[in-house]
């Protein structure tokens, strides 16, 4: 195997080198005053890998590391190219969201930058990954990774309480996981989706092959862990709520898309159009249904009902899974549009999200105190701070899915794709879903503009970093972009989800 | 003819938006030189680039050109590209917008010098430049209403610009929810046209319209089965033509656009009566496949009337007015009513040339208008003016021109726009020329009022100035309370627009002269081009047709200048001493006085909405606010369900304790359960 | 029942019952010893699965390295030995239940199953082809999995190591 064959991975090697780097620099640069290029370095190292992949998009797919069989256990193809530019997106925003913040918390820097950058490229093994064993290791180095930067509050009960719940439960997720490849393994004698493929595509059912079908559920369930969706999604608003707010932004949306991502080509490439043809028990399409509605039910319950805008926004962070797997359904069905509406939807998700949670972020360390997080605490926050309360409303109205922002263009194409794959049941639950989320995002408004200020508020206690406002503005920008000009991205996702085969 | 791909287009809206983005994003930190750079090579380069198409549009012998910018939205069957276009309608309209907005931003540097919001005031003009612009090039209707969306909410925040006055705000207020009325109607065309053909492209819906074969022929499938296209076209275009009254403000919508006038003079100019205001009459023409006589005719006779009657209605009501731009304001409701008096008579053409003059000449008398305002330090009132003739000579002139041009006066632009809608009314219609003939000469009345006041006669500003009165005046220029005010005379930036749109409102008729004027031998030896607009714009609207004998097209012409001429002088001799006295007891008593105090009071139409509308809308929104929402709605439905959704909400966190074993209970339940219901 | 079975009874019963001990012990140091056995027994699985590598690996890396820590870390922590507090288990019925239904399940799914039955590999070395196969076929799963354990080993520091004041 020559060099030239694994430039496709180079992205990962760029993310994986300047992870080394930033420990190395952390080691070696005493003076806090250096330290604080931590964050440009990583800033650096996202760049860089972003553009190669931006070279990289339109190369054929590469299939690396061929097993017996000729069969690649890894496939850099358009799909894996684009999920990798989301993830990096996300990444390098959560980079820059986090300087001031992370400084503030004590955090050490170049261990804090260095694991963000291991996970991404964690991830990215996970959204190329061809057969499952690889995968999983993939899994593994983002969920280990970003375990630790949950922790990273350490002074903080609250952080250190949800890392360990969010670390025991993810083991307890993954032992299942495991499990369910153990299973499939021993009913199919390979990981390799093309394998599953070809199992799946004799006929199997669940009647004849429970074993097979069982460890399939197990690993759907892995997922699911991953994604927060109902009933697995009850770590969620706890680790989200103590973690390092940009952490949690992070994990709410890169750790999300990278699951769905590879979910998705699960589904297509390894269940390869069996999902629907489940006769006996239950289909796999009505298992995905009932998960999704489930999950929008219950994540926009409950996101109700919160009164602090970090708990809000974790619950609604199921929602927004909720609405994802309409797509999935829908993609199970073959309705191969819904894949490209997941592709946009999470490009979306990621940018809105981000952003909210960067906003939090700011505002935390300019109110001080998390005492801030409250709805209440931020009464006419609107003409304290309007830059950053126009950003939050900016991504708020996105999370509701008003136009003309990227949130309003992600539901509609994966609604609209479902409703094409007859799910019309499906997408009114997800409607409904909505229209419960318009209400507590708009409370966020209320909370912003509409309360009476109780008493001149504290004087803003640091200074905002350049950074993060720079993040905040990126974000906004895709948020616009996508809800003004989303024809371009639907393409890229429609090549991607065609590159699949 | 198919179009070539063009695809520089995307420059035109592309540089002002380049302007008003850097202009929000910074503009409070830039000092005031690199504002006006900004803001003037925005607009400058949409000019340019304007230039550029329409000579790249020419030297392709006239193929409209097209840029597909993106693929915007693909939902089911209906796929909707942002895509530009550009042909001979087009070219007209975005050489007017992106010329005369930027000889407006030119002018406005002079007049919101002292302005502490100058780089916002730049950042909304810049913006309203690129959204006209999208309007103008838009493809297809959802584009076109991006467009038409972008221009309300620059015209909006132009209107509220002064947000602090109350009075001013509200008239933005105004504005903008008599504009929700007319864009409900807009967006139900928009929604019954896309219905019908699947399509929103002006290029297809064209090809789909000439494709219909028998427009009565009942519609077997589809959403409007059960009407014939011809009903279902005819709804569309009453649908659409509300859409236009808003935004064009015609009966009965137009109550918004005198009070619009509480923006800065030079947006007046530019949004109130060159441009936006406008976009009306361009999207009736840009759908004339529709709009035909032939294919709606009954949208196409209400059209015409609603246009005739206001053309005369408004005119009415300017002839009473005191406040200068009310006058103005008034006389482009009536002007506009004359272009939809073209356009339902099916001469687009005229239609489309009357709005190019009228934007021209009525633009340099609002500039010419604000010129005055700001050497008055903010008096707007014509009763407390008089007398500006000789301090403010350029001003004067150019007023004098486009008010000559504006009543009709050959050979001046306005004549030779306002004649041919008359010719084709008097060919198609007498009621409608007699509504048409009479309006002109109440125009020229006003106008001759307006001069006399304003420009002739005693200076009346020193003593009177200071007084309780001036309502709506331009607030960044204040009142004064010294008797004798020094007269703050317009600089080299507001001159020069003045004079070069006088200059146009004198010669832009010769683009259009009437075919009577074919005469041999006129032009060194050469007959007159007549008609060049009429052949320009006959790609898009159909050649042009002759229809009166030429004897009595000369006689028409005649009889209308000499009409103009004559009630511009009588306004001018009744009222260049000030307000007469004579006058003031002449409409003291009797029915004088009931029509002075109708007209005075615009035939109450304000205040017959309050009664008719406004209070009993708010009588049962008090109903519905005490009783049938705390109650019914707020009650049963909304607490009721956010109730429901609440504790089943609460009935969830119960299992949401913390505690980690309780997690892990729930999850390996989860997995038996599914894995039990699965098998 | 052939003896290989009978052996193989043997230790499945040893996993079974160390682990289930483990979970139920009040005892930690008890628990410690009882995973000890669950994990040999897994070891010796391998073993008699002919699966050679992985059997000395679970011997050494489980039993020799992780479990050896875990009795320091509970003989060296204060009073973690006090039976009262050292592990208390909250709703043992509960959990009982839920574990036996799920049991019940997947033991009627396996049931259930039409096995597909291999031939046990006729045994010798594996570690040679393990390792051939470690370092072509799976190398990058392999190369990834350092970047998994330094991601590992950085989190592992960044959580203990003493917390520097700010200059």
């Amino acid at each position: 195997m020559s060099v030239n064959e694994l430039l496709p991975l180079l992205p990962a090697g760029v993310l994986v080198v300047f992870g080394l780097l930033l420990l190395l620099y952390e080691v070696f640069s005493n003076q806090s005053e250096q330290r604080r290029y931590s964050a440009h370095l990583a800033v650096l190292g996202f760049a860089i890998a972003l553009t190669v992949v931006a070279f990289q998009l339109r190369d054929p797919t590469a299939s690396l590391f061929l097993g017996p069989g000729g069969l690649a256990s890894l496939v850099v193809d358009a799909f894996a190219r684009v999920a990798f530019i989301l993830l990096m997106v996300a990444g390098l925003v959560a980079c820059l969201l986090s300087p001031g913040y992370a400084k503030n918390a004590g955090h050490s820097l170049g261990e804090y930058y260095g694991l963000l950058m291991f996970s991404v490229a964690g991830m990215m093994i996970m959204v190329s990954a061809a057969d499952l064993a690889t995968f999983f290791v993939g899994l593994e180095t983002m969920s280990v990774a970003v375990y630790a930067l949950t922790a990273l509050r350490r002074r903080d009960v609250r952080s250190t309480e949800a890392a360990l719940k969010y670390f025991l439960m993810g083991a307890f997720a993954t032992a299942f996981f495991l499990f369910g490849l153990a299973l499939v393994f021993g009913t199919v004698g390979s990981l390799h989706l093309t394998h599953l493929a070809e199992a799946m595509s004799t006929g199997t059912t669940l009647l004849r092959e429970p074993l097979l079908h069982v460890g399939l559920l197990l690993i759907l369930v892995g997922f699911a862990f991953k994604v927060a969706a109902f009933p697995f999604h009850m770590w969620a608003p706890d680790a989200y709520e103590g973690a390092p707010t940009p952490v949690t932004g992070f994990m709410a949306v890169a750790v999300k898309t990278a699951a769905f991502v590879s979910l998705l080509r699960l589904i297509v490439v390894g269940f390869d159009g069996a999902m629907s043809s489940q006769t006996g028990g239950a289909s796999w399409t009505v298992l995905l249904e009932a998960l999704s509605i489930s999950t929008i039910l219950v994540g926009n319950a409950l996101a109700l009902t919160q009164r602090s805008i970090k708990r809000m926004l974790a619950y609604s962070s199921v929602a927004h899974s909720g609405y994802v797997f309409i797509g999935l359904t829908a993609v199970a069905e073959g309705e191969a549009s819904a894949g490209a509406g997941i592709l946009f939807y999470l490009a979306a998700y990621t940018a809105m999200t981000l952003g909210a949670f960067g906003v939090l972020a700011y505002l935390e360390r300019r109110e001080g105190g998390s005492e801030a997080e409250r709805f209440g605490a931020y009464a006419g926050i609107g003409f304290r701070h309007p830059a950053a309360s126009a950003l939050m409303a900016l991504f708020v109205v996105s999370l509701a899915g008003l136009p003309p922002t990227g949130g309003f263009f992600g539901k509609l194409f994966v609604f609209s794709a479902a409703l094409r794959a007859g799910h019309t049941g499906l997408v009114l639950i997800g409607v409904l879903g909505s229209v419960i989320g318009v209400y507590y995002y708009l409370r966020v408004i209320v909370a912003f503009y509409m309360r009476d200020v109780p008493e001149p508020g504290p004087t803003p206690s640091a200074t905002p970093s350049a950074e993060l406002g720079f993040g905040l503005l990126i974000a906004a920008i895709l948020v616009v972009v996508l809800g003004v000009v989303p024809g371009p991205l639907i393409e890229l996702g429609r090549a991607a989800i065609a590159s699949l085969g | 003819m198919r179009p070539e791909s063009y695809s520089l287009l995307y420059l035109i809206p592309l540089l002002p938006l380049i302007g008003a983005a850097t202009l929000t994003l910074v503009g409070a930190r830039l000092p005031k030189a690199l504002v006006v750079l900004v803001a003037l090579g925005g607009s400058l380069g949409a000019f340019a680039a304007s230039i550029a198409s329409t000579w790249v549009f020419y030297r392709l012998q006239e193929t409209p050109l097209e840029a597909v910018l993106w693929e915007w939205i693909a939902v089911g069957r209906y796929t909707f590209d942002f895509t530009l276009g550009f042909d001979a309608l087009t070219s007209a309209l975005i050489l007017v917008v992106t010329g005369v907005g930027f000889l407006i931003h030119v002018y406005s540097v002079g007049y919101m010098k002292e302005d502490p919001g100058f780089f916002r005031y730049f950042a909304y003009l810049n913006f309203f430049i690129f959204a006209m612009s999208i309007l103008a090039l838009g493809r297809s209707l959802p584009v076109m209403f991006i467009g038409w969306e972008g221009v309300g909410l620059a015209s909006y925040l132009l209107i509220g610009f002064w947000y602090s006055d109350p009075e001013k705000a509200l008239a933005g207020k105004k504005a903008f929810i008599v504009n929700r009325i007319g864009d409900f109607g807009f967006l139900i065309g928009i929604f019954t046209l896309v219905g019908l053909f699947g399509t929103g492209d002006f290029q297809l819906l064209k090809e789909a319209a000439a494709g219909l074969r028998d427009l009565d022929e009942v519609l077997k499938i589809g959403i409007f089965a059960g009407y014939t296209p011809r009903a279902v076209i005819t709804f569309a275009c009453l649908s659409l033509f509300v859409g236009a009254c808003g935004k064009s403000a015609q009966i009965p919508l137009y109550v918004w656009l005198p009070d619009a006038m509480a923006g800065p003079t030079p947006v007046s100019a530019l949004i109130h009566a060159a441009t936006m205001v406008t976009a009306g009459v361009y999207m009736v023409v840009r759908l004339n496949f529709f709009f035909s006589p032939s294919v709606a005719p009954i949208a196409m006779h209400v059209i015409a009337w609603v246009g005739g009657l206001t053309a005369i209605f408004a005119a009415s009501i300017g002839l009473a007015q005191n406040d200068i731009k009310k006058v103005l304001a008034y006389s482009t409701v009536s002007q506009l009513g004359y272009m939809f008096l073209a356009a339902g008579l099916g001469a687009y053409s005229a239609a489309v040339f009357h709005l190019v003059t009228h934007a021209f000449f009525k633009a340099c008398l609002f500039l010419g208008s604000g010129a005055v305002i700001h050497a008055l330090h903010g008096e707007q009132d014509m009763r407390r003016m008089g007398g500006l003739r000789r301090p403010l000579p350029v001003v004067f002139w150019t007023f004098l021109i486009s008010t000559l041009a504006l009543a009709g006066v050959a050979p001046l632009a306005g004549f030779f726009s306002k004649d041919a809608i008359l010719a084709r009314a008097f060919d198609v219609s007498r009621p409608l020329w007699m509504l048409g003939f009479l309006g002109a000469g109440l125009t020229a009345l006003y106008m001759g009022r307006l001069l006399g006041l304003t420009f002739f006669g005693s200076a009346r500003y020193n003593a009177a100035h200071g007084a309780d009165v001036g309502h709506g005046a331009d607030a960044a220029h204040g009142h004064g309370t010294a008797k004798e005010i020094h007269l703050h005379k317009p600089d080299l930036w507001m001159r020069t627009p003045l004079i070069l749109l006088g200059a146009l409102a004198a010669v832009a008729g010769l683009l259009n002269l009437p075919h009577v004027f074919h005469l041999e031998g006129v032009a060194g030896g050469h007959a007159l081009e007549t008609q060049w607009f009429d052949h320009y714009l006959s790609s898009v609207v159909g050649a042009p047709q002759v229809l009166l004998d030429a004897g009595i097209e000369w006689l028409l012409m005649g009889v209308s200048v000499v009409w103009a001429v004559f009630w511009l002088f009588a306004g001018y001799a009744i009222y260049r001493r000030g307000p007469s006295a004579t006058l003031e007891r002449a409409t003291r008593s009797g029915p004088a006085r009931w029509a002075h105090v109708v007209l005075r009071e615009k035939w109450f139409v304000d205040e017959v909405y309050e009664y008719v509308i406004v209070i009993p809308v708010r009588t049962m929104a008090s109903f519905f606010a005490l009783f049938i929402d705390p109650f019914v709605i707020d009650g049963l439905f909304v607490k009721g369900s956010a109730l429901g959704v609440r504790s089943s909400g609460r009935g969830l966190s119960w299992l949401q304790t913390g505690n980690i074993q309780s997690y892990a209970t729930v999850f390996v339940v989860a997995v038996a359960a599914i894995i039990l219901w699965a098998v | 029942m052939p003896l290989s079975d009978l052996v193989f009874y043997l230790f499945a019963a040893m996993v079974v019952v160390g682990a289930a001990g483990a979970a139920i012990s009040q005892n930690l140091v008890y628990a410690a010893f009882l995973l000890l056995a669950a994990l040999f027994g897994v070891a010796a699985i391998f073993a008699w699965l002919s699966a050679d590598y992985v059997a000395i690996t679970q011997t050494i890396v489980y039993v020799g390295g992780i479990l050896v820590l875990f009795l320091f870390a509970v003989m060296l922590t204060n009073r973690i030995t006090d039976a009262r507090h050292s592990n208390p288990a909250v709703g043992k019925r509960p959990a009982a239940l839920v574990s036996l239904g799920l049991f019940g399940v997947l033991a009627y799914v396996s049931i259930e199953t039409p096995w597909k039955h291999f031939d046990v590999p006729a045994g010798g070395e594996t570690t040679h082809l393990l390792g051939q196969a470690l370092l072509s076929t799976y190398v990058l799963p392999f190369e990834v999995l350092s970047v998994l354990l330094l991601a590992a080993l950085v989190g592992a520091v960044v959580m203990s190591r003493k917390e520097t004041p700010k200059p």
